[in-house]
């Protein structure tokens, strides 16, 4: 007996001690009353209650707002469930991403014959993720299947999840679901749009000492909620939307289950482009004389969004200039204002203008003579920015490789300002900064990654430990970058001079002109018997400006 | 479906009756005896709380809803003729003894007087409370000020009757009389309190004498205030701030067992009597000062008759007052 006894305390010690303490602590405020006047005790009882229910009403009111606040993201969360007929957008409403709309439509199809597959025994799609740049039309598209599908949906934005309060990313997850299969349960299925999933997806972060970051407990309850382990097996869809790479975010995220199908919403193409400019200027009143495929060109890697802010802007421009409908001119302005900002009305000398106008022709000449791709639009000494002028061209189409000719006519175009300069000044500026920064960039770029160098030294050196990398290949590979710099000034030199009588020509007309477009600058070089050899349509293309 | 551990039963009836037992000590811990002092161990409690506790030996008595405490010292005069600090504190504590007691019976006690009598001298304090001012003054529902000026504190001499010297009578105390002893005394220590401060023209600097009963003699419940204050060109005023602090006190009281408010100024001849309805309608401000004065404020008795009122014998050749 006295050994199970011993064993016992061994076994319970802990819990004995506990539990003798708590008694203890409230056997003295009962020992306390039990020894006091029967008025005193009560007078305390009743103090004590009347404490008791301040607290507990204290108690209530805290819980009550910090629950409020605590749930305020909820809050939100009502107000985005938006029903399907009042999203209001079509198939035919969406522009521009062809290969995307495809996707989009099967899977409406799949949500609408969720009753067929699973007669077949197939699994209905759980999720949907849509990558690509902004402005893509992501959102857009998740409103298009939520209205063709004819589901409720309700849209959240990733960051919504995320709040300092530990718990309250997973609790709305949860809550969100929750609204979700409701939802689903009565009108057939649910549409959960997650807007920058990668607030809550990306790959998640364990800590050595156990703790884990609070996105974690979002993600994992994501996971769970989307793999639908729950009594009943409701028709809830979860499209994801993020503009972050795919492998920031987290492979279980990923897998098949959760979100099965991936569409990559990409910017348009020429004609997706040139469609989504006939799509905006139908929404305006516009000159239908507009060559609407010249600025499609023109607004390569261009997003819908960005296109649809174009049409905006000429319509404002139009407005301010009193005209009743927007014509090319205005579509011009717009696109170069948002491309390269507002003209400065700063007062600029006559030195400073003749060594602009010189720099700038550098760019447009070699651009136009040597450059495989890129065309020139504009040429301004105008100050935009902290650029005294610019030269702005665009490539054809947007390419997915460049080629060494690319590189070597990308950087002879970089520093044609800086030999204009020396060759008509004797002297340069510091203007040629910013020109030589990206020269010197692709240079070395094609040299120590790309193998584009002069003995074509294989490899991506920068991808070696700089103290790895032997002091003779260092010197061997910046030799080598040094040399595609001067090869390319060489190359310019020969044709700055060779085209002499143009050079001088195109820097006057800057000087008196201020601005040439892409006619004024097609037309003298047409009048000097060239002609561009890139030109296959009435207008040319991008690859950002190049400021002089 | 989400898993949630599963307790084993036994734990949870365990945790239960755990947790029943603590709540069942929070809630014994109000139980016990319902009164600490039964009605019939009142008198000896009071006497034991004293002596246990302040070793103080004293008399009590309980008559009707009054609990009275006395004890006896040799001399409560110092050598300045003033009462010694230590008696005030007996009294303070034996009126503790008897508020206690008073407090937790299940007799039903309303007052409480403490009673110190110097054998010497044939000095007698007293000190007399309402119970139910003793809990709204615990219960903070009025302040310390107004918890003094609730106490009457009595003083004068006592006549020992030869061979019962150390016989404790203990007369009853009533709501009314605590009331108009208490209204007196606030008149009283508000006439000294004014003049300790010096102000003038104030009707207290004038109050000679104050005195006030709440009588039923004539088959009418009264409160009747008689004052001889100095002459004045305007004894209205002086009535009017009896009238306020009676009606007050009243209002304090929430008491309405009365038929009548008398104030009588002697000297200047003058008498102000109220009904009970006119009092409230000053109470609830639905009268204004002036039209009580006008309308109520009438010629007194002759100062012979106040005189034998306040138990002087008045020559009777002094004129009245004019």
């Amino acid at each position: 007996m006295l050994r199970k006894l011993k064993l016992f305390w061994w076994n319970h010690w802990i819990k004995i001690v506990v539990v003798a303490w708590v008694v203890f602590i409230f056997w003295i405020p009962v020992a306390a009353l039990k020894s006091i006047d029967s008025y005193q005790r009560s007078y305390m009882v009743a103090w004590l209650s009347t404490m008791g229910l301040q607290a507990t009403i204290s108690a209530v009111i805290f819980v009550v707002l910090y629950s409020w606040v605590l749930q305020g993201g909820l809050q939100k969360l009502k107000k985005r469930q938006v029903k399907s007929e009042g999203v209001n957008v079509h198939w035919k409403d969406v522009i521009g991403m062809e290969g995307a709309k495809m996707e989009a439509k099967e899977l409406v199809e799949l949500i609408k014959d969720r009753a067929r597959i699973k007669k077949i025994g197939g699994h209905i799609i759980r999720g949907m993720l849509m990558m690509g740049p902004p402005g893509c039309g992501k959102t857009y598209l998740a409103k298009a299947i939520a209205t063709e599908a004819g589901i409720p949906f309700i849209s959240m934005s990733g960051s919504e999840f995320v709040e300092v309060f530990v718990g309250v990313g997973a609790s709305r997850v949860r809550q969100l679901f929750q609204k979700a299969r409701r939802l689903a349960y009565a009108d057939g299925g649910c549409i959960i749009f997650i807007d920058e999933i990668d607030a809550v997806g990306r790959k998640r972060v364990f800590s050595a000492f156990g703790g884990t970051e609070e996105t974690n407990s979002t993600q994992n309850q994501l996971l769970a909620e989307m793999d639908g382990l729950k009594d009943r097996d409701e028709n809830v869809i979860v499209i994801g939307a993020t503009n972050a790479a795919e492998d920031t975010l987290d492979e279980a995220l990923l897998r098949p289950g959760r979100f099965d199908r991936k569409i990559f919403v990409d910017r348009p193409d020429l004609e997706e482009r040139e469609a989504l400019f006939q799509y905006y200027l139908s929404k305006i009143k516009y000159d239908p004389s507009i060559d609407v495929a010249r600025f499609a060109r023109k607004a390569v890697r261009k997003s819908p969004a960005d296109i649809a802010n174009i049409t905006k802007e000429a319509a404002l421009i139009a407005t301010r200039s009193k005209d009743d409908r927007v014509n090319s001119d205005h579509l011009a302005e717009a696109m170069e204002r948002i491309d390269l900002g507002l003209k400065k009305n700063r007062k600029v000398s006559e030195k400073e203008m003749h060594i602009t106008a010189y720099h700038e022709t550098g760019h447009v000449i070699v651009t136009y003579l040597l450059h495989p791709t890129d065309d020139v639009f504009k040429a301004s000494i105008i100050p935009r920015g902290p650029a005294g002028g610019v030269t702005y061209s665009l490539p054809k189409e947007d390419e997915m490789f460049r080629n060494r000719d690319w590189f070597i006519a990308q950087i002879c175009v970089l520093i044609a300002g800086y030999v204009a300069e020396k060759m008509k000044f004797g002297v340069t500026s510091s203007g040629v900064s910013n020109d030589f920064q990206h020269a010197m960039r692709l240079a070395h770029y094609m040299v120590w990654s790309l193998g584009m160098g002069k003995s074509e030294s294989l490899g991506d050196y920068t991808s070696i430990p700089a103290d790895q990398l032997s002091g003779s290949v260092k010197d061997k590979l910046n030799a080598e970058t040094h040399e595609v710099i001067q090869s390319c000034m060489k190359e310019v030199e020969g044709l700055l001079r060779k085209e002499n009588v143009i050079f001088e020509r195109f820097a006057q007309e800057l000087i008196k002109k201020q601005e040439l477009d892409y006619d004024d600058i097609e037309a003298i070089f047409k009048e000097y018997g060239k002609s561009n050899p890139r030109v296959t349509s009435k207008y040319v293309p991008k690859s950002g400006p190049t400021a002089g | 479906m989400s898993l949630n551990p599963v307790r084993p039963l036994a734990d949870k009836i365990r945790l239960r009756l755990f947790s029943g037992f603590l709540l069942g000590l929070v809630f014994l811990s109000g139980c016990g005896p319902q009164y600490t002092y039964p009605a019939q161990t009142v008198v000896q409690s009071i006497k034991d709380i004293s002596l246990k506790e302040y070793q103080i030996a004293i008399q009590a008595r309980v008559v009707g809803k009054t609990a009275g405490a006395i004890f006896y010292v040799e001399d409560m005069m110092d050598d300045q003729g003033q009462i010694r600090r230590e008696i005030h504190e007996k009294m303070g504590q034996v009126m503790q003894a008897v508020t206690r007691v008073a407090l937790s019976t299940d007799k039903p006690l309303d007052y409480a007087i403490v009673i110190a009598r110097d054998r010497k001298n044939l000095n007698e304090l007293a000190v007399v409370r309402s119970i139910d001012d003793t809990k709204r003054a615990s219960a903070d529902m009025i302040g310390i000020e107004e918890s003094i000026n609730r106490t009457i504190f009595r003083q004068g001499k006592y006549r020992p009757v030869k061979g019962r010297s150390n016989v404790f009578a203990l007369k009853e105390i009533t709501l009314p009389h605590f009331l108009a002893e208490q209204i007196v005394q606030r008149i009283r220590f508000g006439a000294v309190r004014e003049t300790q401060a010096g102000t003038e023209d104030n009707i207290e600097d004038k109050l000679l004498l104050v005195d006030g009963v709440y009588d039923v003699a004539d088959g009418s419940r009264i409160f009747r205030f008689s004052t001889f204050s100095m002459r004045s060109e305007t004894p209205g005023h002086s009535i009017l701030e009896i009238l306020k602090i009676a009606s007050a006190v009243l209002k304090g009281y929430q008491f309405v067992e009365y038929d009548q408010i008398q104030i009588h100024d002697y000297l200047n001849r003058q008498k102000l009597a109220l009904d009970r309805e006119t009092v409230s309608h000053y109470q609830a401000k639905r009268v204004t000062e002036k039209d009580l004065l006008e309308r109520f404020l009438t010629e007194s008795q002759s100062i012979q008759e106040a005189f034998k009122l306040f138990g002087f014998e008045a020559p009777e050749n002094v004129p009245d007052a004019q």
